[in-house]
């Protein structure tokens, strides 16, 4: 297999570099509960040079791609699986890994694709897959590239900054092309960008000697806003009032203005998806299930509350609150100093790059289209899980992205956010703990303010019944079909209709299709001959085609097509 | 002489080839199987109808399970194992099986117990035929193989194995009929 050779493009200087053999050994990934399919794809892709993992199942699928972060370039799924909906992990996995997927399927109605579409599948192949349409798979993953750092330039906060990174990080950059163990693009590039959220934190978190005019909202700053905006009640909460209650100096109230304002959004967004994706809960049931190690899952239960659609703007908020808030007392350390020891933590903490965060509730968000904003929005809420165990559990799993388009709300005090959270993690979980008395695991927690009480989540619900609701959905669609019995009159469509003929022989018969046979010589169908019929067997192909064509008088355009095989068969 | 047998063999399987293409039961991406078999992996056509055969066969027994139920009620799921094989024909360029399952499917999504049931029958025909036509084709070529490696050892005996697979190869196909 090719060596690993990834192309420049996560680099971010305009132009990608691209190295010779790209696309020579792109990573993927195929997941397809026909093994057939899987191993002729595979085959494919390995005549292109991709260098291929294969699974059948979706569940193990996901795994590997949170296991090993960025050891994929893209992902190929099928549609149809037992044991996830291949829409579920193409959401899943463009949420969390950030990573490209196709979605494969024997069936190619619109609708279909159409979902496919709407969940955010880079594109949409119908078996039989050519080869031809593999070889330029490749282009998604570039062109993803393109659009993030595209996203990066615009969001990009300071020019010098960025000039001094992409300096530094280019030698980063090439170094990690070359390597195969460590050899993951999207990290570093992530970690760039973490690097250059913090450089701009550190500048702009001490209000004096600013230069910049824009206002990074750090964690706490957020906090702070929230638990004002809570206290406010977020109806009443005025920019002026907020800005006294914080009483941060150097803030503008046009900064919290424009805040508010996001922030209002962020909550409005947040109940809309809500309603419109039922049966959310059990999505990220299933990253529940498949992460047992994560400990808290505070953001699980905000999430799952949301998506049961009874959550309210100011429960929201204050339920935002409490994630953010719960103890600003914790965060002690100064702004600047925790930025420091941030930075540290980052460079040390080689694979995973540090604001990853973890995203349980964007399959939440992910659903409605456009949806880039609501993504980072939530992200903001979610904070890694696992972190709480310090620095070290960053690698786990649990952490992807945050391709920041909206950074000052969130790309900035993402990573900060990330150390707070860890804080308030365990403190909020033991606050939650005590109040929720007796409960058991992990999975439920009381709520204060709306006194909606989330009962434990049994792991077993989600992908099973997530799953056939999936299918029946899919398969409720499908209830259109191509070729209709209904369309009895049409020539054009191929239906099955069953009846006795007057042979009292069973007969499928089948209108002719061109399109569906091919060449209108073709014979498509076949009376079972174990009756009365006999057939002669002919080994000379011209003879047999030459059967011709018995049309049924009783009805219209039927047509009955008599073939001999060769052989008359009994069934089996 | 040898040279014969084997252009013969040679004729007999592009024949069944182009019969089979003709009635279509294959189609052009059974040609792109063949296309990806190569010296990495020499095998990959009969390995991929393989695990096709084997494949089909759970569905096909989970569909004639499902139908034979009295009380059979679960469309749903005989449409997913239909999805599967309707995949996997289309992958291998089994035409005529896929067929049959588009119209088995679209059956099912209607209800029509009787017309899944008449559909079932006409796949495992048409499954049936697939088969024995596939074994056929892959015995013409393990036998073609035999030859050329035996046609790369010495002379004397290669003829005598050559016209020994030549046999075989009839008699199979006298066996077939």
């Amino acid at each position: 297999m090719a060596s690993m050779s990834g192309d420049g493009a996560t680099c971010k200087s305009e132009a990608t570099v691209v190295t010779d053999h790209f696309p020579v050994g792109l990573r993927v990934l195929v997941v397809d509960d026909d093994v057939v399919c899987l191993r002729i794809v595979e085959q494919m892709l390995r005549r292109c040079k991709y260098s291929v993992t294969t699974c059948t199942q979706a569940t193990v699928a996901l795994n590997l791609l949170r296991e090993r972060r960025g050891t994929f370039d893209i992902v190929l799924s099928d549609v149809h699986m037992p044991d996830m909906d291949g829409f579920k992990l193409l959401e899943l996995v463009g949420l969390e890994m950030d990573l490209p997927v196709i979605m494969m399927s024997g069936d190619g109605r619109t609708n279909l694709v159409m979902r496919g579409v709407q969940h955010g599948a880079c594109d949409y192949l119908i078996k039989p897959i050519r080869d031809e349409e593999l070889k330029n798979i490749w282009q998604h993953v570039v062109r993803k590239r393109y659009n993030s750092s595209k996203e990066h330039e615009c969001s990009g906060s300071l020019v010098d900054n960025d000039r001094h990174k992409r300096g530094s990080d280019d030698t980063e950059c090439a170094s990690s092309v070359i390597e195969d163990a460590d050899g993951v693009l999207k990290p570093h590039k992530k970690k760039r960008d973490a690097k250059e959220e913090d450089d701009t934190e550190i500048e702009n978190d001490d209000p004096g000697t600013t230069k910049k005019p824009r206002v990074v909202w750090s964690v706490e700053l957020h906090q702070q806003f929230v638990s004002a905006v809570n206290q406010l009640g977020i109806d009443k909460a005025v920019p002026k009032r907020i800005l006294e209650l914080m009483n941060v100096p150097g803030l503008t109230r046009e900064n919290v203005a424009s805040h508010l304002q996001k922030f209002r959004l962020y909550l409005k967004r947040l109940s809309e998806v809500v309603q419109q994706q039922g049966g959310l809960p059990s999505t990220f049931c299933g990253p529940i299930e498949q992460n047992p190690k994560l400990g808290s899952l505070g953001r699980f239960d905000i999430q799952a509350l949301a998506a049961s659609g009874q959550i309210p703007p100011e429960t929201l908020t204050a339920l935002h609150a409490e994630l953010l808030g719960g103890s600003t007392s914790n965060l002690v350390l100064p702004a600047v100093e925790q930025q420091n020891l941030l930075l540290a933590s980052l460079q040390q903490a080689k694979c995973i790059p540090v604001d990853q965060v973890v995203a349980y509730g964007q399959p939440l968000m992910k659903c409605p289209p456009s949806i880039s904003n609501s993504k980072h929005l939530s992200q903001a809420i979610m904070s890694a899980e696992d972190v709480h165990s310090g620095f070290g559990s960053w690698r786990a799993k649990n952490i992807c992205m945050v391709p920041s388009s909206n950074p000052t709300w969130l790309a900035a005090p993402n990573s900060n956010m990330l150390m707070a959270m860890m804080q308030q993690q365990q403190q909020w979980q033991k606050q939650q703990h005590r109040q929720s008395g007796p409960s058991e695991s992990n999975h439920s927690i009381n709520v204060q303010p709306s006194c909606l009480v989330l009962p434990s989540q049994s792991p077993v619900l989600s992908p099973q019944s997530n799953n056939s609701s999936g299918v029946v959905q899919v398969l409720d669609r499908e209830l259109k079909p191509e070729c209709g019995l209904n369309r009895l009159s049409s020539a054009g469509s191929l239906s099955p209709s069953c009846s006795i003929n007057a042979d009292n022989s069973v007969s499928l018969q089948l209108h002719n299709s061109s399109t569906a046979f091919g060449a209108s010589r073709q014979l498509p169908g076949l009376i079972p001959n174990h009756l009365d019929l006999p057939v002669p067997y002919k080994s000379n192909s011209s003879q047999v085609l030459h059967q011709g064509r018995m049309t049924n008088p009783g009805v219209g355009k039927v047509t009955r097509i008599v073939v001999s095989p060769g052989k008359v068969l009994s069934s089996p | 002489m040898l040279g014969l047998g084997v252009e013969r063999l040679r004729a007999d399987m592009n024949r069944l080839l182009a019969l089979l293409f003709h009635q279509g039961v294959l189609d052009e991406q059974y040609l792109q199987l063949q296309q990806l078999q190569d010296e990495s992996s020499p095998n990959f056509v009969s390995e991929v109808v393989n695990i096709y055969f084997q494949e089909s066969e759970k569905l096909l027994r989970n569909l004639r399970f499902l139908l034979m139920d009295r009380e059979f009620s679960d469309y749903k799921k005989m449409g997913v194992h239909l999805n599967q094989f309707i995949g996997s024909s289309s992958s291998i360029g089994a035409k005529r099986v896929r067929n049959v399952c588009v119209a088995f499917r679209v059956a099912s999504e209607q209800n029509n117990r009787l017309g899944c049931l008449r559909a079932l029958e006409l796949l495992e025909h048409e499954y049936c035929y697939l088969k024995n036509k596939l074994h056929e084709l892959f015995q013409f070529r393990a036998t073609d193989r035999a030859a050329k490696t035996a046609s790369s050892c010495s002379q004397v005996p290669s003829s005598a194995l050559k016209q020994s697979a030549l046999s075989a190869a009839k008699q199979k196909r006298k066996e077939m009929r």
